[in-house]
């Protein structure tokens, strides 16, 4: 993200003056008619004495990284390639977190989208866990903002180290991190978290203006899917969910684990029953 | 598509150690004595176990078939004159899962050759992996081999079930081993027959049985198929009336059959 920097344009007006023509540009666009190309326009207009620097402020301030700019004088070209890394910049924006750098809630609902569409297809198992770092608001409230950020920060460092390449680590929101392991089954998974709950709260943050140092714990909800059977995503979070509630009610800083329902687990219509046993028996 | 009228078999039973392959080896040796032509192949892939019966220890095995430049002809392995065996690999757990592309790669190197035979007989490995099921499907017959134990019975039934709700497949010839009475085959047929009628819907047919044999132990021992070490045991006979049998269905029904592909989904050209 560009450093937010002292330089204003001479005409701060511009800012607000563009800001309003955005909005009202944005009631213009019509999804509705998606068969034909509807109606549309480049709107151009010329502003002299703005600079590359001057303009770079202005955006990031007002939030107009969509808009696009080209130099008159000198050579375009150049130019081209700040509208290609503004665009790198905008795409990666919308799959990742800005404060862990991790992949944010949407990039994780595509994932685990492909993910479980792979496990149903090649019956490979797929673990997903849920964390939730304990007593995190305390952590705020004791030591400030900053520091907490600090913590997520050096949490999503260790979520990433321990973790393979194929495996995604993503931020939910707040002091909630989820990770899948695509390939990896309940063992597999368990020790794996096991070892980063570990390491994580072995981890001296400096208590800020003071003496000392503080460590915080983590606690996960993992679950198992091994696409024997059809069900939603948001079932699997939700398994995930409630084995994370049980580890926060089992005292905290622990993995519990979350199981699909046995019979969910096997297709009920090649089941061997009781009934049907005894009968093999003799009995009827 | 199926000039020769080849009848493709599985011999398979949900447990293992009810004697499937030496019923699949003795059946080869039974049918070459009544002239006719059969190629077994040893489809207890990762676990092999027909050329140990055999006493032999081919060189080349399934697995190599696996690989470009090696043809069926290279792997068989000739037991008798028109009497062929195919051989599986010990040992390499890979195999035991074939995948599909596996298996497409396989059967269409072996359908040609196996179109040469009167009999084309796969003896599947225990039990209700993929691999069994799938290659279960494929064949014109199955031959469902199963023992008085209540363990082989309900191993039988779940198998059964499994490819009746999976596979669709409904047809299902059922052989009793190593049965120490008439009544009692009887009643172990009935048995799973009546399970099967009663909660799968489908009727199962009775190939007959086979009595328990100690010269079979022997024969094991020895590496010598029982037919050829012992052919006036009372298991013998039993395997020679069996062999009766299936040549009997094959002459019955040469229409039907040279109408089919020898295995579903692999037509020969």
């Amino acid at each position: 993200m560009p450093k937010e920097n002292n330089i204003t344009f001479p005409q701060n007006e511009l800012a607000t003056e563009l800001a309003m023509l955005q909005k009202e540009l944005g009631s213009h666009f019509d999804s509705s008619n998606g068969s034909k190309l509807a109606e549309s326009l480049w709107v151009f207009r010329q502003i002299e004495g703005l600079s590359t620097e001057q303009w770079d402020s202005l955006s990031s301030k007002h939030d107009l990284a969509q808009w696009i700019t080209l130099p008159l004088d000198g050579d375009a070209f150049p130019h081209l390639n700040r509208l290609q890394k503004t665009l790198e910049r905008l795409a990666y924006q919308t799959e990742h977190d800005p404060l862990t750098g991790l992949a944010n809630r949407r990039a994780f609902d595509r994932i685990l989208d492909i993910e479980m569409e792979r496990s149903k297809r090649a019956k490979t198992p797929l673990s997903l866990a849920i964390f939730d770092l304990d007593n995190f608001k305390k952590v705020n409230d004791t030591y400030g903002h900053p520091k907490g950020d600090e913590v997520l920060v050096e949490f999503a460092k260790k979520l990433q180290e321990s973790t393979r390449r194929y495996d995604l680590a993503a931020r939910f929101g707040g002091e909630e991190f989820s990770l899948i392991m695509a390939g990896s089954g309940l063992v597999k998974a368990q020790r794996l978290l096991t070892r980063l709950l570990k390491e994580f709260k072995e981890i001296e943050f400096e208590i800020p203006e003071g003496n000392g140092t503080f460590n915080v714990t983590c606690s996960v909800g993992l679950t198992c899917y091994k696409g024997s059977v059809n069900i939603e995503i948001s079932e699997l979070i939700e398994l995930a969910d409630g084995a994370l509630y049980e580890a926060k009610q089992a005292g905290k800083d622990q993995v519990k684990v979350s199981r699909l329902p046995f019979v969910d687990n096997v297709p009920d219509d090649t089941l061997v029953h009781a009934n049907e046993k005894q009968f093999l028996f003799g009995g009827k | 598509m199926n000039d020769n009228n080849t009848l493709s078999l599985s011999i398979m039973s949900g447990k293992g150690g009810v004697g499937k392959t030496n019923i699949v080896l003795n059946l080869g040796y039974a049918l070459h004595g009544a002239e006719m032509t059969s190629m077994l192949m040893d489809c207890d892939l990762g676990l092999a176990n027909l050329d140990v019966l055999l006493g032999i220890s081919p060189e080349r095995t399934l697995h190599d078939l696996l690989q470009t430049g090696v043809d069926a002809e290279d792997v068989l392995v000739a037991i008798e004159n028109g009497f062929d065996m195919l051989p599986a690999t010990s040992g390499v757990p890979e195999l035991v899962e074939m995948d599909e592309d596996m298996q497409d790669i396989l059967f269409k190197k072996l359908i040609n050759l196996a179109g040469e035979y009167d009999f084309l007989m796969l003896d599947l490995g225990a039990g209700i992996s993929h691999t069994v099921l799938s290659f279960a499907s494929l064949t014109q017959l199955r031959i469902v081999v199963v023992t008085p134990e209540p363990t082989s019975l309900t191993d039988s039934y779940a198998m059964i079930k499994v490819l009746v709700t999976q596979h669709g497949v409904k047809d299902f010839l059922v052989l009793v081993n190593q049965a120490t009475s008439a009544g009692e085959a009887k009643q172990t047929f009935e048995r799973l027959s009546a399970a099967c009628k009663n909660f799968l819907n489908i009727d199962l047919r009775n190939l007959g049985f086979i009595h328990q044999d100690s010269t079979l132990v022997e024969s094991v021992r020895r590496q010598t198929p029982l037919l050829k070490f012992a052919p006036n045991a009372q298991a013998s006979k039993d395997i020679k009336g069996i062999a009766k049998k299936l040549m009997r269905y094959r002459d019955d029904n040469l229409e039907r059959i040279s109408g089919r592909a020898i295995l579903k989904d692999f037509p020969t050209p």
